[in-house]
């Protein structure tokens, strides 16, 4: 339990232990520390704390860009973030196998629209539904045959991809 | 003392030697999932290929191909390249099996290199053959004449086509406004670009079932007579037009048009608007009319569609009550190949260019001018038009 008197908050006592703290704060923490047993093993518990996050191996890198594109296309497919499916406890292992092949079925099948119905020749096709997402760069559009039509700019090259996921 | 070792600069040099080695080793290319493939009569080939960010998940009983990475091409042949499709095959009957990747607004002339990045999620089913799990290929090869090399297996050419028609109506737009008052009209014009595509009214159009309607919509059906908005050099007259509407939802839209053109129309694009009771109108999209080889000069054809679209305002429980439609002709493809779509002119006069989605070129260029400025733009319009004076572009 901490003795009653004035103390430093844990706020300046990490950045006191990270030699964040500038003058005169760190004097008068470095002080209060030095006669102050508690505060002491404060300042001891970042230091450790910081010295382990530095053994760390550095965070994985991520392709940001790539993920933004993926969740605009999720986005765009589903019209919102999809609402997740609780598998029940009891269900699990009999159902791992099934529940599986669903999650790979449930991936893809947001990529499309119920299609439409196939038309007699020489007839007017279903419209390419507008545009329904406009973000940072990309859109995405249901077409014609039931697909999905994504446009992405990358400003690096100047270059617009338009990907357009078939229906089979 | 001599010293032992060799410098840090050649040992940073070597490890850099090294690390690039080593990438170009472990890409998925390099292991053989993933094939890049030129077909024959297509004159480019394969300069680089990295796919070092995909991803190779079997879940259940597929397979998950989160496809991430960039081919370099190198173009072979003779005039400029203008855009390219490549065809992306994991399985050709699965939902997720087959995508395109299209860029367009290139130019590579002969010896130069292009690169087309992909970012695409495929699926296949398991277990998997011997071979590659995704196969790459170019489908079409669009160059700035218009011709185009390639398969052409999924209807890529006309795509592209239209695309760079757009595209030069658009591009010439803006260098006119460059060229009338150098950078700063150009900025204003694509400020409105901007402003425009931001403002545009949306719809989420949904093709409908074609069976009985699970929920009865609202209202009684009542037939409404379609408005044709016409330019005055478009090949095709819209002479008349139905649907049944009912509350948000159109039946079986019937349009009659007419060829007035001196020769065959092989496909028409029909834009289509419907406007709410304030007068707003919201652009639905592109009716194709496929396959309509046959409609010679002056024939007139009736087309309708089987399909209910039920139509929704973009943000979701605001609904829309249809109080009429309009439509206008997008682009023609003839019976030359060659494609017609309406001009700028024509767009600004009948107020389409507001409630119309903006050409690629357009919201390439826009981008563009939003990223990196007006003088990207201008070197782009340099580039791709070729016929600007030096004087006009320093301005």
């Amino acid at each position: 339990m901490r003795r009653k008197g004035f103390h430093p908050d844990e706020h300046t006592l990490s950045l006191f232990a990270g030699g964040d703290l500038a003058f005169p704060g760190r004097w008068f923490v470095a002080r209060h520390v030095a006669g102050c047993p508690d505060c002491a093993a404060t300042v001891a518990a970042f230091a450790s704390a910081r010295a382990e996050l530095r053994s760390l191996p550095p965070a994985p890198e991520v392709d940001f860009r790539a993920l933004a594109h993926r969740i605009r296309v999720e986005v765009a497919q589903t019209g919102g973030p999809a609402p997740r499916n609780r598998i029940p406890r009891w269900a699990a292992p009999v159902g791992l196998g099934a529940a599986s092949a669903a999650v790979a079925v449930v991936l893809l099948l947001p990529l499309w629209s119920p299609g439409p119905a196939k038309l007699p020749r020489a007839a007017m096709g279903s419209p390419e539904p507008e545009v329904r997402l406009l973000h940072e760069g990309a859109e995405a559009q249901l077409t014609a045959d039931g697909g999905l039509s994504v446009r992405s700019f990358h400003p690096g090259s100047g270059a617009l991809t338009i990907t357009d996921y078939y229906a089979p | 003392m001599r010293r032992m070792f060799p410098s840090r600069p050649f040992l940073a040099l070597a490890a850099c030697l090294l690390s690039v080695a080593a990438l170009a080793q472990l890409g998925p290319e390099a292991d053989g999932r993933i094939a890049v493939e030129i077909p024959d009569g297509v004159p480019l080939s394969v300069a680089a290929a990295e796919f070092g960010n995909s991803d190779f998940e079997a879940r259940g009983g597929a397979m998950v191909i989160e496809l991430s990475g960039l081919i370099r091409f190198r173009h072979e042949g003779g005039g400029a390249v203008r855009a390219v499709t490549l065809a992306v095959r994991a399985h050709e009957q699965m939902m997720g099996g087959r995508a395109a990747v299209s860029v367009p607004s290139l130019h590579a002339l002969r010896g130069e290199e292009f690169q087309v990045r992909l970012n695409l999620r495929m699926l296949r089913p398991l277990p998997a053959p011997p071979g590659p799990l995704v196969r790459i290929s170019p489908d079409a090869v669009l160059f700035a004449s218009l011709a185009a090399a390639g398969p052409d297996r999924l209807d890529s050419v006309r795509r592209m086509r239209v695309r760079e028609m757009e595209a030069r109506r658009d591009r010439s737009y803006f260098l006119a406004r460059w060229r009338a008052g150098g950078r700063s009209q150009l900025a204003s014009a694509m400020q409105a670009s901007l402003r425009r595509q931001a403002a545009r009214p949306r719809l989420d159009v949904r093709p409908g079932t074609t069976g009985p309607a699970v929920a009865a919509p609202a209202g009684s059906p009542r037939e409404v007579r379609f408005a044709f908005l016409q330019d005055g050099s478009v090949p095709v007259i819209l002479e008349r037009g139905t649907a049944m509407v009912r509350g948000t939802v159109s039946d079986a839209p019937r349009i009659l048009l007419r060829n007035r053109s001196g020769q065959g129309i092989r496909r028409i694009d029909v834009g289509w608007l419907v406007h709410d009771s304030a007068g707003r109108a919201y652009s639905v999209g592109s009716a194709p009319m496929e396959d309509a080889p046959g409609l010679g000069t002056g024939e007139s054809l009736e087309t309708s569609a089987g399909g209910r679209f039920d139509i929704r305002a973009a943000q979701a429980g605001k609904s829309l009550e249809i109080a009429g439609m309009s439509a206008y002709v997008r682009s023609v493809q003839m019976e030359d190949e060659s494609v017609w779509v309406p001009s700028r002119d024509a767009l600004q006069a009948s107020r389409l260019l507001d409630a119309v989605p903006v050409s690629a070129e357009e919201q390439r260029l826009s981008q563009m001018y939003r990223h990196r400025g007006p003088a990207a733009v201008v070197d782009e319009l340099r580039k791709l038009v070729g016929d600007v004076p030096q004087a006009a572009a320093r301005r």
